[in-house]
């Protein structure tokens, strides 16, 4: 379990249900995560929401964020990937 | 204003005057609301009353009874007496608390010793927000609970209306899950997905928001969907993982000092069977966290009893030793492990959860695995082998420190002025039978009790842990003896905490639940003043209280027996009245708030071999011998 974490840009992309309610709640989520927030973007289908999250940070935090999300009872779908890596640190 | 205009739609039915009202005054959002059906329901001038049997509330509380609930715990008011008019239709037992966050507390701790979620009901605003603390306790705790609020009329949503509050906004944060309906067809869903919510997976409270224009409406059920559309199968703990679990075997078969910390996923895997055999295999000491304490009896020679900020010497010391760690069904709470570095980062961690979020929060470990507690334990046991040569002197070295702890906090005992809480504890002790559920407060009481209150039974050990909520004792122990009318439960409780919902006594004589109380009075928030007196340069400040109010006219006041009791001798025959002849009790512990240290402590922030120990242990050493030579510096040639 002893890894390499990586500081960058990471993307979350989240499906879920219950409209904004369930935005709400994955935001509320977010809010605890270490992370610095750089786009948010939602689209709301019929029963099914899509959120789209953009943040820079660590790969631990991130990965913290998408199981903490994976596990609320709305969310659907969680997928997480590093955009761009910013700088590497080993711990 | 244009855009709202376009959400018009021509009326089926005259408007009621209060909703025109509300349509002159907030555009066309009411009109669509009502168009919905919403707010039509209260268009009866009856409110309902006269279609019982056919409401939303009668539906839904026929889907409660067929979840198995028969009880609920609650306070009415106008949004939500709909739903108890159903319930009492439908003969559930209705606790009336005298404050919301009781009938929460008690909801909490019913689904801590049912292992099936508490319900607990309240109004719209103020009611529901009443209902907070209670809720983020049940959250900290993992703890199954239901609320279900009633809400202002979907029509006036938005509109400040009276009593109205935003509780899926306000609880979000604090629920596993929580959910408004918005149509009554969503109501036997929405029900039954927070109930089965609440216990599946780790558990945890979940709330339904309920309006009461919806409550009132009337519904025949037809073709209604089982579940919200929930994927219930993420709840199911994955397998072990094979290859991880043989990693753990062979760290564990190699280590030199094996420790188990257990958490409280031990309890509600059931998985404390395996934990001890491991342990037995092993000879590996167990410890616990605070609420890891339900988990594994006391009186098994190799529990060490809760490591942490209050925790057993005997325990500190076998986990800042160890050198590889098995933690089973724990979060690594700060207030178990001090601090995370370097001790802890420098040991080999395995650790085992169901939540895949806990796995490297806070500690980064040589072995994760994502499962239930039992099933990883059993994997486990498989690869070990049936016994393992491992010298005691560990645990021996680590019972000699219990031997010593216990010696010196008699002598300290003999010292006091007033009574010494440990020496109470362990009185009440020997007179409650070995299957008491014990309740806590929340202060120095709570933590005397971590350290000597001895859990023989797993899942008799009720405390706030995670929120460390003053005010939990007196409804939880209400709510425990609801779930567990045959067995004893006693409420050990502090001054201050007591003082926060001792309003909830009215149910004791109420609904015949006789729970004996037990309350340590010191008259101080102790722990705060405990703080002060260390790191505050003895600056004492609203720490201390004044002698009001006497606790024996406030249970004279609720016609409760109450006693001060002058030695141990009438402590025990007390507990043994009240336990015995199925009496209530409030008996009155005078603590003098000048010795009441809760010793050992480790410090915010510091090692647990750091620990500040009881008077006369000055010179005890908590780090190992061979593990010091172990970690001495390497001398540096010249």
């Amino acid at each position: 379990m002893r890894e390499i974490r990586v500081y960058g840009l990471y993307e979350l992309e989240i499906e879920a249900w219950n409209g904004i309610d369930a935005l709400m709640r994955i935001s509320n989520m977010a809010r605890r995560a270490k992370l610095s927030y750089q786009t948010l973007n939602a689209t709301f289908e019929p029963g099914k929401l899509r959120v789209r999250i953009t943040a820079l940070g660590d790969g631990f935090e991130t990965r913290w964020l998408a199981a903490k999300l994976e596990k609320m009872p709305e969310v659907y779908r969680v997928e997480a990937r590093l955009l761009k890596p910013l700088e590497a640190e080993t711990y | 204003m244009l855009i709202i205009d376009n959400t018009f739609k021509p009326l089926r039915r005259p408007m009621p005057c209060w909703q025109l009202l509300g349509s002159w005054l907030g555009g066309g959002f009411v009109v669509k609301h009502w168009l919905n059906g919403g707010g039509a329901a209260e268009s009866g001038s009856r409110g309902g009353a006269g279609v019982n049997g056919t409401r939303v509330v009668d539906h839904a509380a026929r889907v409660l009874k067929e979840l198995g609930v028969r009880e609920v715990f609650g306070i009415t008011g106008g949004s939500i007496m709909g739903f108890f008019d159903a319930l009492a239709l439908e003969d559930f037992e209705i606790y009336m608390f005298r404050h919301e966050q009781g009938a929460a507390h008690a909801a909490d701790a019913y689904g801590r010793i049912k292992g099936k979620p508490g319900v607990a009901l309240a109004t719209s605003g103020p009611g529901a927000t009443n209902l907070v603390t209670g809720i983020a306790n049940a959250y900290f705790d993992s703890a199954p609970m239901l609320a279900i609020t009633g809400q202002v009329p979907t029509a006036v949503f938005g509109r400040d209306a009276f009593q109205e509050t935003d509780i899926v906004g306000v609880t979000a944060p604090i629920t596993k899950f929580n959910y408004q309906i918005k149509r009554a067809e969503e109501t036997g869903p929405a029900l039954r997905t927070a109930y089965r919510l609440a216990y599946e997976g780790r558990p945890g409270p979940t709330l339904v928001d309920f309006p009461r224009d919806i409550q009132l409406k009337h519904y025949v059920p037809s073709d209604e969907h089982a579940y919200l559309p929930i994927d219930f199968s993420k709840y199911v703990p994955p397998k072990p993982d094979i290859k991880a679990v043989r990693k753990a075997a062979r760290l564990l078969v190699s280590a030199l000092r094996p420790v188990i910390l257990v958490g409280n996923g031990v309890y509600w895997s059931g998985a404390w069977t395996q934990v001890l055999r491991i342990a037995e295999i092993l000879q590996a000491p167990i410890v616990t966290t605070l609420p890891g304490k339900n988990a594994v009896p006391s009186d098994h020679p190799l529990v060490m009893g809760p490591a942490g900020m209050h925790g057993r010497l005997e325990a500190d010391a076998a986990l800042a030793n160890a050198d590889v760690v098995l933690a089973v069904g724990t979060r690594f709470s700060d207030r178990t492990v001090g601090r995370f570095s370097p001790e802890l980062a420098e040991k080999k961690i395995i650790h085992i959860d169901s939540d895949p979020s806990e796995i490297g929060k806070n500690v980064t470990p040589e072995v994760g695995i994502v499962a239930d507690a039992k099933a990883a334990l059993n994997a486990l046991l498989r690869e070990l082998p049936s016994v393992t040569r491992r010298d005691s002197k560990f645990v021996e070295w680590l019972l000699e420190i219990r031997r010593r702890y216990e010696a010196a906090m008699e002598r300290w005992a003999r010292r006091m002025r007033k009574f010494a809480p440990w020496k109470v504890l362990k009185a009440i002790r020997e007179v409650a039978p070995k299957n008491t559920i014990a309740v806590t407060g929340v202060g120095s009481h709570q933590m005397w009790a971590e350290q000597h209150w001895d859990v023989y039974i797993p899942g008799t050990w009720l405390t706030s842990a995670g929120l460390g909520t003053m005010g939990f004792c007196i409804p939880a122990a209400i709510g425990a003896k609801v779930a567990a009318r045959d067995r004893p439960v006693i409420c050990i409780d502090g001054d201050g905490s007591f003082q926060m919902t001792m309003n909830n006594l009215a149910l004791i004589r109420d609904y015949n639940l006789p729970i004996t109380i037990v309350i340590f009075d010191n008259r101080a928030l102790m722990l705060v003043k405990h703080w002060q007196i260390y790191l505050y340069d003895r600056r004492i400040v609203a720490t201390e209280y004044s002698p009001r109010p006497d606790f024996t006219k406030i249970a004279e006041a609720y016609d409760i027996e109450a006693v001060r009791p002058s030695d141990l001798g009438e402590v025990r025959k007390w507990v043994d009245w009240s336990i015995r002849s199925r009496e209530p009790l409030v008996m009155i512990i005078d603590i003098d708030n000048n010795e009441d240290l809760v010793l050992p402590w480790v410090k915010p922030g510091d090692w647990l071999t750091n620990a500040v120990k009881p008077p006369g242990l000055e010179d005890l050493e908590l780090v190992y011998p061979e593990a010091k030579q172990y970690l001495a510096p390497i001398p540096q040639a010249s």
